[in-house]
């Protein structure tokens, strides 16, 4: 292993199979990919979307700026502590909205889940 | 009550009765399954059918039909004027005088919940946005599709391999049952400025992939100072026939050329 790959490996390394990434939609305004409040976007921790679990329109606009949150998940890997940073949980999408020159704006929250069970995980239990 | 107040209360009153068409539409479903099952049983098992045995099923079914048909058509034309592939023919399939905000309006404000105040808030560009392709034809976000095609991934820790594609729609919406790449978001982020240009250039009647906008490579560095980046290439392609669209045959399948 070179010295990169040693600089970025998990102190936990069963991370990334154990548990995935939710970006929960927490409110949409005038969406023109027609994505609702409640829906959900799943990812594992390598930042890689899961269709089967995921239930919002997969809209880029939306994927793309969620992005550095799999950088911090990698990063915070490293050091064992858990995945989503707790500076950094709330994303939106990259329309503008509708007072700034856009129309739509669609904002999620992230969670750590149990991939198998689905159950929410805390900074406590990790 | 003011203009807006009352449009407000048509609004609400519409997506009740549309909530309405919905469970009751539902519930006749159940129904209507249920009985046919039951006299089914009581016909064959016990061989004494119920008087109504021919006419409810029949009744419930009928009337399932038409408030699913209602239910169907409200949400369709709602989805339509996002898609802007109908909202602007009439009822019988003329274009309108003007492909403009005022055609369109009503639908808009149906399906992103607009309302009249918040027309006026849209600033005039998202509206030239809403307005514009008229010279790639106003079907043009159903017509093509945008494909990312992996052209290199020595060392990609997420199973991304060359060969494979993420679909898009014009939408920007990842396409599941056409792609075969993993779905990275570290790949897929920086497609993200595609879209941008795709509205623009579509605007100005272009092939909406750039020119010279076409290779990408994914976020991650990876362990060997970005050797082993995954690389990209994008293109258009028809949704109908599957055939590469270039700046020469752009406008050839779509119905607005």
């Amino acid at each position: 292993m070179n010295d990169l790959a040693a600089k970025r490996a998990p102190k936990a390394p069963g991370w990334a199979e154990r548990y995935e990434i939710v970006a929960r939609v927490t409110s949409v305004i005038h969406c023109a990919n027609l994505i609702r409040e409640g829906e959900v976007f799943t990812f594992d921790l390598n930042g890689i979307l899961k269709p089967e679990k995921s239930t919002a329109g997969p809209c880029l606009g939306m994927l793309a700026r969620i992005q550095p949150a799999f950088l911090l998940a990698a990063d915070r890997a490293t050091l064992g502590v858990h995945p989503i940073s707790p500076g950094w949980r709330t994303f939106d999408c990259y329309d503008t909205g509708i007072d700034h020159g856009g129309t739509g704006k669609v904002c999620v929250r992230l969670e750590l889940r149990d991939a198998e069970t689905g159950a929410l995980v805390d900074e406590k239990e990790l | 009550m003011d203009q807006s107040g009352i449009g407000r209360a048509l609004i609400w009153a519409e997506e009740m009765l549309d909530k309405a068409l919905y469970y009751a539409s539902s519930i006749l479903l159940i129904v209507t399954a249920t009985s046919v099952f039951y006299t089914v049983v009581m016909r064959y098992v016990f061989n004494s059918a119920p008087l109504w045995a021919k006419e409810a099923p029949r009744i419930f079914f009928i009337w399932m039909t038409y408030l699913a048909i209602a239910v169907a058509a409200n949400k369709r034309n709602a989805r339509d004027a996002v898609l802007r592939t109908e909202c602007i023919m009439d009822k019988r399939g003329n274009k309108l005088a003007n492909d403009d905000l005022a055609d369109i309006r009503p639908h808009l404000e149906r399906a992103l919940d607009l309302h009249p105040e918040d027309v006026a808030r849209i600033s005039p560009e998202a509206k030239k946005l809403l307005t514009i392709r008229r010279r790639l034809g106003h079907t043009w976000l159903d017509d093509y599709e945008v494909v990312v095609e992996v052209l290199s991934s020595e060392t990609c820790p997420c199973g991304v391999a060359p060969g494979q594609v993420v679909v898009f729609d014009m939408r920007h919406s990842i396409q599941y049952d056409k792609s075969t790449a993993p779905l990275c978001m570290h790949m897929l982020s920086p497609i993200l400025a595609v879209f941008y240009m795709t509205f623009d250039r579509a605007a100005e009647g272009l092939n909406p992939i750039s020119g010279i906008w076409q290779f990408y490579d994914c976020l991650d560095t990876g362990d060997d100072d970005g050797k082993g980046k995954t690389r990209t290439r994008v293109y258009l392609r028809s949704t109908r026939t599957g055939k590469v669209i270039d700046s020469e045959t752009i406008g050839e399948e779509g119905p607005g050329t």
